[in-house]
Parts: structure tokens; sequence; C-alpha cells
């Protein structure tokens, strides 16, 4: 059983939604001219019919406040930034997925073709130690497209190699399982424009498809989904928020995040030891947050930036991920723990926190469907066990090893990638 | 590190051109913006340094915090109206300006409002108060400021400045003495209470007023906000300690919320704080004014919590108006803090225990031994983080006083051992029928009490007078915390045991020339006396004088249907209507409700008939020529019968005798 995705502009008259057969719930996506407000999960009766009274009344009790804060936000915006001077490249690493790269340029055609005369828009995509030349192929059709071969396999071999390959001022990373909202190149270049000292830009991500019951699941517990106000994350401290700046969770997911390059390389680009594949597949996008923030930047939250996010349809696949959050999540503070002496108390606490939040999951977790279950709870506590289990330094040595040996291979045979 | 420059309070109003601009001239802390829409508060905002440079953020995290208060305002919220059409009116916009359609001036038929300002010594502090109250919108009708033992002549000689600002001195300390005597001292039906370190905001007087339009509303409470000022960093976050944690929604809190909590202990504290509040006079009519063993200077500052608990244990709604907003600067150091938090929580424990001992409610006790030191335990670990992370003793010494304010408040468990200052709970007080046979022949007598029950008020009167009470003292069963009179004709009726009880004097005497003070008596019960007393309207005047303004009369006695035996068929074995009316001394029938009306010159404000047709029959056998070993059995066998069918009428017909209560006016 899925949900329908239901995507509504409310200064529109509201549409009459019938759910299939084997729906039993909606996902429904508020805009306000075009600006997403509201996203919202309702379990109905399978294959039901709403009237738009009844649409109103199931939307408006959770939603309304959604809709007046984005009229009265609307009416007491300062009036709109210049538009920002930065160049933007759009880097998108991929690694044998080639149909859903496909899918991931067709909808970037549109938002680029519409963001004509703004400044200079470059794509690129970065083939990460490809089996075959699918990618390459895909690629080719499209003109507009930079296409670059990294051969260390690692997602954040894949991200250095396009910091050091792109021009733009600001480069945006997209991963190759996110469609991007028609809005969300105007909603980067409006966060670069309202925040001109901006280090990061993290947008919206929210669900390409609820097919399946696991898709729902990890939607149901919050998905990747940070809200629709627009944040500033600047500073060492952030009210209500003990945690802050360690808890990098909060400042977005990096299928989804723009940044500005210079401050990135002169940081040192992304970790290599992180993301790594198999062994540690995660954790660079928290790091990378979280060095920009450390490094006393602004990092900016934008709703209106917003993708769509295919997420894993099989149950198992989904367990998987959940172990991949602990590990990644884990070895970032496992790395943060050893670099950065002055945060190792906040770095406890936020330890502890999540070992006994993961704890309270569990004991909510035989409380029926609107709960993870107990399998997935337990496969992101193992994988956090462990993430901090040395699984970084082990990860460091192998990345180290992976460099070296692919800078020899490279002095030997290695032709220049051909490019668009 | 940052954390240590402390934070200031800003107080925005998004109706002004760039409303956020004004916060990068404070831009070297944490701000706390306070977020108006002219004279309405609708929001708050933590912005830190870096944050007050990026004004479209703010705008988009302020429109979030404000959006709940401005649904409320515009009532977008009722159920009834979710459909599209009120979607798409909300969605064009805009929405803030519309916040100034009507309703952001007084209307011109507003009742009048009492002030009755309270004590605490400064005098300076009681300037400001005084004169932001003399420029408000509205002015207030009166304003009383109450000065206790506790000051010196400074308190007068501000008041004496202020022209209409009537001074009054209490020789009890403590704020709910001062309280009471500010309630004595006003006239008004609407009296608000505000401390005298607050300033009003203008539309204070008129929105508080606004807020009692329903007229089960007996208790307003409003806003406390933080005046633009900086806070030294020791010092707390304000929402925790000023009332501040009410919010900018609209909150009504009715006989549902009580009943939601009430086996937990009702957390009456949500309400509201004193410092900002006001009520009905008739609510304390109702159910008593401030208890003063609690409140500032007693044992703590419940006495408002207290006094909210009563009125929604009676049924009562209290509501809480956030656009009634007054200002408090926030405390200057932290020693005030921990005084003011270990009286907050002395005050809170002392509270539960007076509840329970009135109410008999046992979530109080509940909370009292079970749920607060659970959440202190819990906040332990946090209190010594801090400190620990600190490098410094302040919120360690901060929960430490709230625990030492707890225990303390503990020694107060002897009032929870008080007689409840109530009515005797329904089934306790049949149990004490006087009469030999309660369950048979009695029965009758207990409807009679069942009646008396229904229409006797909640809270106990402190002194009462039961006329003609003879040796049966069901008022002082009915009250067991209250001093009862007890007169009588008969002075042999002195030796009686029921007449030696605790709490009770007999004095012998006649109806009909009292031998006591006016208004010396809270409550006066004339339980089947009036139809004895040939110059009843004498005895009604006496009793009258003798009861203080407010007070309540009960009076029994047969009505226009009362015939004896009720059933002709039972004629033969019954003495004749004549006769008994003889033996039991009555010099009349009994009262219509018409007659009785004349007598006090006021229509009844509550009646309930006993002795229905059913109990009528257990009454003519009780009272027949049968012999008691006849009688008793055959009222046993009908007593079960009678029994059921008066528990399915209750006390809603209206029977053959009837139970009466008058208020004298206040």
């Amino acid at each position: 059983m899925g949900y329908a995705i239901v995507d509504v502009e409310v200064t529109a008259p509201l549409p009459t939604v019938a759910l299939a057969p084997d729906q039993n719930g909606l996902a429904l996506l508020l805009r306000r001219g075009g600006r997403p407000i509201s996203f919202s999960l309702h379990e109905l009766p399978p294959g039901v019919t709403l009237t738009p009274d009844e649409f109103a009344a199931l939307l408006l009790p959770g939603s309304a406040a959604d809709v007046v804060a984005d009229v009265v936000r609307e009416e007491i915006a300062p009036p709109p930034a210049p538009p920002t001077s930065r160049s933007v490249t759009i880097a998108i690493c991929t690694h044998n997925r080639s149909s859903l790269l496909e899918r991931c340029l067709a909808s970037l055609w549109p938002v680029v073709a519409g963001a004509a005369g703004e400044p200079t828009v470059e794509i690129l995509v970065v083939d990460n130690a490809p089996r075959d030349d699918s990618t390459a192929a895909a690629v080719g059709h499209h003109p507009q497209v930079r296409y670059v071969r990294e051969s260390r396999a690692g997602l954040d071999f894949a991200r250095n190699r396009a910091l050091r390959e792109a021009t733009g001022d600001v480069i945006a990373f997209l991963d190759d399982d996110v469609e991007v909202d028609r809005g969300w190149l105007a909603g980067l270049l409006e966060a670069l424009a309202e925040h001109g000292d901006a280090a990061a830009v993290t947008g919206l991500v929210l669900p390409y498809e609820l097919r399946t019951a696991a898709q729902v699941i990890f939607e149901r517990r919050g998905g990747f989904r940070r809200g629709c106000v627009k944040l500033r994350y600047a500073g060492a401290r952030l009210p209500g928020n003990p945690l802050y700046p360690v808890g990098a969770g909060i400042f977005g997911a990096g299928c989804n995040m723009a940044l500005d390059r210079r401050t990135v390389l002169e940081m040192g680009g992304f970790d290599e030891a992180l993301d790594t594949g198999a062994p540690l597949p995660g954790g660079g996008d928290l790091d990378i947050f979280y060095r920009v923030v450390r490094s006393g930047a602004p990092l900016v939250y934008e709703p209106r930036m917003l993708v769509f996010h295919k997420h894993r349809r099989e149950y198992e696949a989904l367990r998987r991920q959940y172990w991949t959050w602990g590990t990644g999540f884990m070895a970032f503070v496992a790395k943060a723990y050893g670099r950065d002496a002055t945060q190792r108390g906040k770095l406890r606490a936020l330890i502890g926190w999540w070992l006994l939040d993961r704890v309270r999951e569990l004991r909510r977790s035989t409380g029926g469907p609107g709960h993870l279950g107990p399998d997935l709870v337990l496969a992101e506590l193992f994988g956090g066990l462990v993430g901090l289990a040395g699984t970084y330094s082990r990860s460091q040595r192998r990345s180290a090893k992976i460099a070296a040996r692919a800078v020899s291979v490279a002095h030997e045979h290695q032709p220049r990638e051909a490019t668009a | 590190m940052s954390g240590q420059a402390g934070r200031r309070v800003v107080h925005l109003d998004l109706a002004t051109v760039a409303p956020f601009a004004a916060l990068l001239q404070h831009a070297d802390r944490t701000l706390l913006a306070l977020l108006w829409w002219r004279g309405l508060p609708l929001g708050s905002l933590e912005v830190t340094p870096e944050q007050a440079a990026a004004p479209s953020s703010l705008a988009s995290a302020a429109a979030a915090s404000v959006a709940p208060a401005v649904i409320d305002r515009l009532e977008l919220n009722q159920r009834h109206r979710w459909d599209a059409v009120t979607l798409a009116g909300i969605a064009h916009g805009p929405l803030l300006r519309r916040l100034d359609d009507g309703s952001d001036a007084p209307p011109p038929d507003l009742p009048p409002l009492s002030v009755v300002v309270c004590p605490s010594g400064r005098p300076e502090a009681l300037q400001q108060c005084l004169t932001a109250l003399t420029v408000g919108r509205v002015q207030p009708r009166e304003i009383v400021v109450v000065d206790d033992a506790r000051t010196g002549d400074g308190t007068s000689r501000v008041v004496e400045r202020f022209t209409g600002v009537r001074y009054v001195r209490e020789a009890q300390p403590g704020s709910s003495a001062a309280r009471n005597c500010g309630l004595r001292a006003t006239t008004g039906s609407l009296i608000a209470f505000v401390d005298d370190d607050v300033q009003v905001h203008p539309d204070w007087a008129w929105r508080l007023l606004l807020a009692f339009t329903e007229r089960d509303v007996m208790a307003v409470t409003g806003l406390v906000l933080p005046l633009e000022s900086d806070m030294p960093a020791q010092i707390p976050r304000p929402s925790e300690l000023q009332g501040f944690q009410g919010g900018f929604r609209r909150r009504s809190y009715d006989r549902g919320f009580f009943a939601r909590h009430r086996s937990r202990g009702v957390p009456t504290w949500r309400i509201g704080v004193g410092a900002n509040m006001a009520l009905r006079r008739d609510a304390v009519a109702a159910v008593g004014a401030f208890d003063e063993r609690l409140g500032a200077g007693a044992a703590g500052s419940s006495e408002d919590t207290e006094f909210w608990y009563r009125l929604l244990a009676a049924g009562w709604r209290c509501a809480y108006e956030p656009a009634a907003v007054v200002f408090r600067s926030p405390p200057r150091d932290v020693v005030t803090v921990r005084r003011q938090a270990s009286a907050h929580a002395r005050g809170q424990v002392t509270a539960m225990f007076v509840q329970f001992a009135r109410h008999r409610h046992w979530g109080n006790v509940r909370r009292a031994f079970v749920s607060l030191p659970a959440s202190y335990l819990r906040q332990a670990p946090a209190a010594l983080r801090a400190t620990y992370r600190r490098r410094g003793w302040t919120p360690t010494r901060l929960y430490l006083a709230q625990v030492s304010g707890y225990v303390q408040g503990l020694h107060s468990v002897r009032l929870a051992l008080a007689l409840p200052r109530t009515k005797t709970r329904l089934g306790r007080y049949l149990r004490a029928n006087p009469y030999p046979h309660p369950l048979t022949e009695g029965w009758f007598y207990r409807e009679k009490m069942r009646a008396i029950h229904a229409i006797a008020p909640d809270s106990a009167p402190h002194r009462a007078l039961e006329v003609g009470g003879g040796q049966s003292a069901l008022t002082s069963l009915l009250y067991p915390a209250a001093s009862v009179t007890n007169v009588d004709l008969e002075p042999d009726y002195a030796v009686s045991p029921q007449n030696r009880r605790l709490r009770l004097r007999f004095v012998a005497a006649d109806a009909t020339r009292l031998p006591f003070a006016d208004s010396s008596f809270d409550a006066v019960t004339l339980f089947d006396v009036l139809e004895h007393i040939p110059d009843d309207g004498a005895a009604v005047k006496e009793v009258l004088r003798v009861l203080r303004p407010g007070g309540s009369v009960l009076v029994t006695s047969p009505n226009q249907r009362w015939r004896f035996p009720y059933y002709r068929l039972l004629r033969p074995l019954c003495p004749s209507d004549r006769e008994v009316m003889a033996d039991w001394g009555h010099v009349r029938r009994g009262y219509a409700t018409s007659e009785l009306a004349r007598l006090f010159d006021a229509p009844p404000v509550q009646t309930a008939g006993f002795i229905n047709p059913v109990t009528a029959f257990g009454h003519d056998l009780a009272f027949s020529r049968l012999p008691a070993t006849v009688r008793l059995p055959l009222c046993a066998v009908t007593a079960p019968l009678i029994w059921l069918v008066s528990w399915r009428i209750g006390t809603t017909t209206p029977g053959t005798e009837t139970a009466w209560r008058w208020q004298k006016p206040a």
C-alpha cells in the first residue's frame, strides 16, 4: 500500500482528489505562489474520493497555520534583495544509475532554461567509478552537460573532483536519485541574494513517490524534511537547541545542497574517508555542514530550493539505509570528537541523546503502524555503535590507500576524460 | 563565550516599515523579540546576533511564530467553516491588515472596571503603575491601592499624587488579605488585580473587559511581558518565570479541562498569573474569597491558582486573553529569581493541600507526593550538568531553591487534613441521618436531606446560623468546617449530644428576636421552622438582618400540596391532618413558593422538591397509628421500592415539601 502525492496551489481552486484502490493515504504538498509552504501525511481509506470541501476540511486543521504564516511572511518580508552575481555550477555525482540520472537531468532542463539571463549556470556530471559507458552515453545526448569521470570509488572523491572541475562560484550538489522542483534554482538564487555571505545553502527534500510501505515508513518518520521556514544558521549558538552545531542533522541533506566553492576548497573539500560506499557509506554531508558552520560562515536553509528524492522501495534496502545512517552519523561524530576539542562536551551530549532517542524509539517501535519497526531501529542503533567503534579511522586508512593507488595508476595510463 | 552576554528584550511592531531593521541596533547579544501588530501581541522570536542581519529569514520565522495567534484573532479556526472557501479567503491575504478591521478600538458599551493594585512596597514602581492605569484608552471606574503593614508611608504619598485613586490599608499581611481587602473596598462587578510592579498596556482594560462577554467566564487572566530591557546572563529565560508561558493564543479553561486532569491534579497554574487577572464579583459569591493562608506573604504565591481551582470545580470557566497585556521588568538579580522560585514551589504544594482539604480530590495528593517529586528528580541531572558546563552554581542553586520551597510546602500538610471547606459529600451526609431507622421509616428524612444538599452552596460558610435546629444538627453535618450557631426556643436541647459538637454553639432564643449583631452570619438555615412560628414575617426580617450581604438562607417547609395522609386509602390507619399538625406544633400547613417569596421580598435562587408521591406513602406509614411491630416491617418492605423510584425521580418533582435557597443581595 502506498500514498498518493498531491501538489496543491492554495491560491487556485482546490482539486477533487481520488485515491487509487491501492493507496491508503495522502501526502499533501501545499504551495502558495509556487513556494512550498506545508507538507503533511494523512492516512485515508483506500480508494476514497475527496471533494474540494472535504479536502479543505482534511488539510485546514493541520495546515491553516502554514498558509497563514506564508501570507504573513509576504506581508512583513523585506523588499526582494538585488540578484546575486555569483555563478552556479550544478554538480551531479552518479554511480552506475544512468536511468535515474536521465530523470534528474530531464527535470533540470526547464529549470535552467527558465533562468536564462540569470548568472551563468553550468551542469556537471561526475561519473564515479563506472562499470560501463551507459552514463557517458546518457549524458552524451545533452550538449549543455559537462561530463567528468572519477575513477576512485567514493562519493566524496567524486564531490571533490566536482569542486575542482566546476567553474561557478557556488556549486550545487544533487544526487542522481532526485528530481528538482520547478522553483529549485530560483530558490537557490533567492537564498544567495538574501544571504550574500552564505557559504552553504540547503533545501527541502520531499518524496518523489510513496508507492511502497518502505517509502511510507521512512517519510512518516520525518524523511529528509526540514520544514518550510527559511532558516539561517550562524554563530556559535542557536537558542533552544543545546546540541547546536554538533547535531548537524538539522542543517539539511547532501542530496540537495549548494556550497560556496572557494570556501569549501579552502577548508580542504569533502572528507574522502566518509561516504566511501560499502564500508562507510555516509556522513560526508553532515561533516561538511558542520565544518562550514564551525568556520563561522552562515548556512542557510531555503525551502523553495525543493527536490523530490526517490526513497528506497524495498524494505530490505530501507533497513540497510538505516544502518548506513547510524554508521555515517557516528563516524562523523567520532571524527568531530577527534578534531574539534572545544565541542567535545556537546558531542558527548549528542551521543547520549542519540542513544537515548534510539532506546525510546525502540520502546515505541512495537506501538503500531505509526512507528518504526524494531528491526529498523536496531539496524540504526547497531550502525551507530559500529560507527563509534573505530570505523572512521579504518576508513581513513582505506581511502588513503585508494587515493595513493589512483595516483600511481593515473601516472601510468590515464587519459583525460572527455568533456562536452 | 557569547552565551555569557545575556539577552535583550525588544518589542517589534510588525506594522512598521522594515520592522527587523531595529534588531540590528542591538545585535551585540541574543535578542528576545516580542512581535506585535499595533496593540496586539502575536508571538516571539529569539534572534542571535548572527541572524539579525538577514531580514528575510527573520520574516519567515516571525511569520511562523505569529500564525497561530493570527488565526485566533481572525477566528479562522472555526471547525464548521473549514471548507474550500475559507482556504481561498485565507490564501489570498492580506491577513495582518485584516486585524485592524473593527476590533482594534474599544466598543462603546463596556461595563465599568474596578482595579485593585496589590502591594509589594515599591513606591517608585507604584508611581509608574498608576500612571499607566490612568492613561489607558478605557479608564477604570475606580482604582484602589491596598497597602499592607509591610510598607512605610511611601505608598500613601504616591497615591496622593493621583486624583481618583483611593488608598486602603490592610492590617493583615499577605497578598490574599490584600486582595480580599480590595474586594471589600471596591463596588464594581468586575474587578482586576494587578501587582504594583507592572505597567498596563493602553488597551489592557478594554481587552480584559471584552473577555468577560460570556456569562460563565468568572475569571480572566492576561499576558505578562517583560519590558524592553537587558537581562544578565545568569537570569533564566523570562518565559520560565514571568507568565509568558501562557502564549499568544486565547485559551479557555472549563469543567472539561478540570475533569481531564482531576485524577492527576489540575494544573491551574497554566491559567495565568495573579499579577494580571480579573474576576467577577459573582465569583466570590459563588466560591468564596481568596484563601488567606495562601499568597505572597503567607504560604507562597498560589492564592490565585487555588481560587481558579474552586471556580473550575464549581463548573465555571476561566479565560486567558493574551491581548490584555501588562509589562513587568524582568528580575534584575539571581537572588530575586531564587526567592520567587522557592515561594512559587512552596505555594504550589500548599495550594494542593488546601485544595485536597476543600474538595477531597486525590489528584492533589498524587501531584504533591508523586508527580512533583518525580519531576524534581528528573530535573536534577540537568541542573547539575548545567552547573558543570558553565562552571557556576547558578542553575544548581536555582534548582535547590525550588526543591527547598517544595519541602517547606510539605510542612503545611496539616492543611490537607483540615475539614473540607465545602459541603459534605452527599453519601456521607445521608449516612449521618439522625432519624432512628434511616433506611426504613426515615426514608422521607433522607429525601429531605437530599433536597437540602441539592440546594446548599458548595463552599462552606465560615459562620452559619441554624434557626430551630433542635437536636438534629443538620447544618453542622452539612458544613463540618463551619462554626454553627443553633438557635432554639427549647433550652433543654442544649445538653443533647448533637448540640455539644465541636464548632457548634447552642443558644436558646426566639427566632423573631435574634440576639446577634447585623450581618454576623454567612448563611442561615431554617429547616422546618417557619411553619411553627406565628409571626413568620418578623422571623424572616430578623434572619435577613443577621445575614451578611451575599449570604444564603436555606429553608425547608411543607408546601401547598402537603396533606396527611397523602393517600386517602390510608386514612383509617392514620391520625387526622389537624391532629398531626397540632402534635408537631405547626401553626400553618406550609408555604407556596410565592408566599415565601413575598416574605423574603425576592424569588428564591434555587428550589428542590421532596416527599414525592411515592415517598409520601412511606411518610404516611411512618406516622400512622400502626404499632411499631407492624409499622417497621411494613416500612422495610416498601422502602426498597420507594428507594428505587425516588432515585429515578431525584429532586426534580415538585413534591409535597420544598427546599428553597435565597440569597441576600450583595
